[in-house]
């Protein structure tokens, strides 16, 4: 770039730093740094208190190490094919809309200009990636050997590799136009080769060199050439990827730029639906044109609420039905791992939460439209009411499917299994519904947030943690039986069911 | 700059067909627009204008055909230069005024003297009281306003507008018309999409599309005309 191009550029962006100064309060910009290195401290000191456990046994160690690697390695390759995937619809980048029309059309190189909004995305994936790092470090530090400081090494190191591998692999499948075929092409060989890794216990998949990092302190698990190959693979993504951002297409950008900023603003009134909405246009999810299954056309239609869930389900993109099966899949593993750590029923509470935000559409997209919902000529109250069958049967017969599956590795508790899979699958049901219902916080308690934070901010964390925290309680049935007995695990998802079901009531009802 | 008496294509699209997930946008246009004329590009909803422009302005890929803007692939570095463009949604800055505004998209394209063709079109514009205001604090109209002033403060070769209209007071749209036939008449090719059928009045072209494909190229006239106003 020439000369004078970069001072323009320079002499512009310290205009719009004078001008954001004007308008922005320094206590705003210290909270903000407050707040980031209050999570950060969050989550290195209390996730692995939170996570603690008693040491594993000979027999266990010796399960972690044959089997450790090939399960991280496939972990590593299906996040990598997820990244590649979004990589492939114009992730990660999303400049401003000003700067694709004014600065990306000058005739300007394009990498001059995408290449410091890169360096800065990768520098903020690195350092989550070390404090995430440094984090699950110490929490494993409590089960396996080799001390803290050894395993907040390694975390320190796999970390920031395994963020910087994904950003590279986001950003590489962007700069080099791949399309969503040849990036599912290559994320699938990613998790073939991981799988073949697993199975015979080798060391030859990019996601094992990867992954082999964070189990460096198990003592002469990790060929040192394979970690090296792991750093290697951190380094050379990300260099490949800035060096071609400038071929980024500016297509998905323009649009990228508007619904990354409104999400954010949408995330920061805690507005679920409005994020899961934009979400899904920054994926670049569309229902399908033509449906998985069609439904019988009846001669005359009888349930046409009922029908419009189901007409709905059968258009969902693949990705969509991906996400939720992966989401309830992960839920349910924390889930069965909550017996032993209890606290783990919390993430597994909202990963079922969050796919439910999905499952309950028929339901949110009739509130999107409020005032087209008044012009039907029936109650509304039955409608919206209706409107959550459909969810209810799809989710709590998801659950079932999946609890039966389970059943022969849990060696038995048949009866337990199936009372906390409706349980848990109602009340995120309940919970999303809710969530939907009660929306962003109204402007009057926003407004009283200023003049009495210390108690309308308890009020609004107590009005928007509600909701996954119903999800959560739907997963209490766990923790009890684990603590007393199948019988009373049972007794409890029964009563869980039948509060979910209340709540679901309620919530369908305060939607009017 | 070239002359409007003596036309040369500025620029030439072949082949042109862009399809989103199966579906055609546009399908194998082939046109040609010279020097020194306002051309109006109508058309239905959904007809391919704003996907049109949008490959001209190098901001979407063809499918397939090619575009050339003064000579040079459309996105292109040199292409880029000798185009302005602006979309149908005003995108602008949150902070910087309507004069930084300016002196930035002119700078980036090299232009030292934007202060008086700048100052013309923001009095042109009605925005003089407001000019050192920021677009964040604008009504729909004035944001509007401000991304035409901003398209139009440089010279080049070719001007590409969608939906200008849209959201301007009588005046300003008169204002508007009259910097495009100015335009037009110093030698650049102005291309504007609109539903708007007072415009044809003033144009020397109209393209008209339907259904991403070439209906119609030349003089407006009243079968044009009378298309228009069944769409509006």
């Amino acid at each position: 770039m020439a000369d004078t191009e970069t001072a323009v550029l320079r002499r512009m962006r310290a205009a719009r730093r004078k001008n954001r100064g004007d308008e922005r309060d320094w206590i705003d910009a210290w909270y903000e740094l407050w707040l980031r290195g209050f999570f950060a401290i969050v989550v290195v000191v209390v996730v692995p208190i939170v996570l603690t456990g008693d040491k594993l046994d000979a027999h266990a160690l010796a399960q972690f190490r044959d089997r450790g690697p090939g399960v991280a390695s496939i972990v590593v390759a299906v996040t990598v094919w997820v990244a590649l995937r979004a990589g492939a619809r114009g992730a990660p980048l999303a400049p401003e809309g000003p700067d694709v029309v004014y600065l990306l059309l000058a005739p300007l190189p394009r990498a001059a200009v995408l290449r410091p909004l890169a360096a800065q995305q990768l520098r903020t994936a690195v350092s989550a990636g070390t404090v995430v790092g440094v984090s699950a470090g110490l929490a494993a530090a409590a089960r396996l050997p080799s001390g803290g400081g050894a395993w907040a090494l390694a975390g320190i190191v796999a970390g920031p590799t395994l963020a910087a591998v994904l950003w590279g692999s986001v950003a590489i499948a962007s700069a080099r136009r791949l399309t969503t075929r040849f990036a599912n092409a290559i994320g699938g060989l990613l998790v073939v080769a991981a799988a073949a890794d697993a199975t015979f216990r080798t060391w030859l998949a990019p996601s094992t060199w990867v992954s082999s990092l964070s189990l460096l302190p198990l003592h002469h698990l990790v060929p040192p050439i394979v970690a090296v190959a792991g750093i290697a693979l951190a380094v050379g993504l990300p260099v490949a990827a800035l060096a071609s951002i400038g071929r980024t297409s500016l297509e998905p950008l323009l649009a990228r730029g508007a619904l990354t900023s409104q999400m954010r603003f949408a995330a920061s009134f805690q507005d679920m639906r409005t994020v899961v909405l934009l979400h899904r246009q920054l994926a670049m999810e569309k229902s399908r044109r033509r449906p998985w299954l069609r439904l019988r056309e009846p001669s005359k239609v009888r349930r046409p609420v009922w029908r419009r869930g189901w007409h709905g389900y059968a258009r969902w993109p693949l990705d969509r039905l991906v996400r939720v099966v992966t989401l309830l899949a992960v839920g349910s593993v924390l889930a069965f791992a909550a017996r032993s750590t209890h606290l783990l029923i919390v993430p597994a509470g909202v990963a079922l939460f969050v796919a439910a935000l999905d499952v309950i559409e028929p339901f949110a997209a009739e509130l999107d439209h409020p005032t087209t919902l008044l012009t039907y000529g029936v109650s509304i109250r039955m409608l919206l009411l209706r409107n959550l069958v459909a969810p209810v049967v799809a989710l709590v017969g998801l659950a079932l499917i999946g609890a039966i599956a389970v059943v022969p590795a849990a060696g038995g508790h048949a009866g337990l299994l199936v009372a906390c899979a409706v349980s848990a699958a109602l009340a995120a049901v309940a919970g999303s519904t809710l969530n939907v219902t009660l929306g962003p916080p109204p402007a009057s308690q926003l407004a009283m947030l200023i003049f009495s934070p210390d108690i309308f901010g308890i009020v609004l964390l107590v009005r928007q943690g509600l909701p996954p925290a119903i999800a959560v309680g739907g997963l209490a049935p766990v923790v009890v039986a684990s603590a007393n007995s199948d019988a009373v695990g049972i007794v409890v998802a029964v009563g869980i069911g039948a509060l979910s079901i209340a709540v679901l009531l309620y919530a369908s009802l305060r939607g009017v | 700059m070239p002359h409007r008496h003596s036309p040369t294509s500025l620029l030439r699209v072949s082949h042109l067909t862009k399809t989103y997930d199966g579906h055609a946008a546009l399908r194998d246009v082939n046109l040609r627009m010279d020097s020194g004329h306002l051309v109006a590009l109508v058309g239905h909803n959904g007809a391919g204008k704003s996907t049109m422009l949008g490959v001209i302005a190098g901001l979407i890929e063809p499918t397939d055909g090619e575009v050339l803007v003064a000579g040079e692939i459309a996105g292109t570095l040199p292409a880029r230069a000798a185009l302005s463009y602006a979309g149908d949604n005003p995108v602008l800055y949150d902070d910087l005024n309507v004069w930084e505004h300016l002196e930035y998209v002119a700078a980036l394209h090299g232009v030292d003297d934007w202060k008086t063709p700048g100052r013309e079109l923001v009095k042109m514009f009605g925005l003089l009281d407001r000019a050192d205001d920021l677009p964040s604090r604008f009504s729909r109209g004035m944001r509007q306003k401000t991304a035409l002033a901003v398209a139009l403060v440089r010279p080049t070769a070719v001007v590409v507008i969608d939906e200008p209209f849209v959201g301007l007071d009588m005046r300003a749209q008169t204002a508007l018309i009259d910097a495009l036939v100015a335009r037009a008449r110093s030698g650049s090719t102005v291309i504007v999409a609109t539903h708007q059928p007072r415009f044809l009045s003033y144009a020397d072209e109209c393209v008209m599309l339907h259904d991403g494909r070439l209906e119609y190229q030349g003089p407006p006239n009243a079968e044009v005309l009378v298309e228009l106003e069944k769409g509006e």
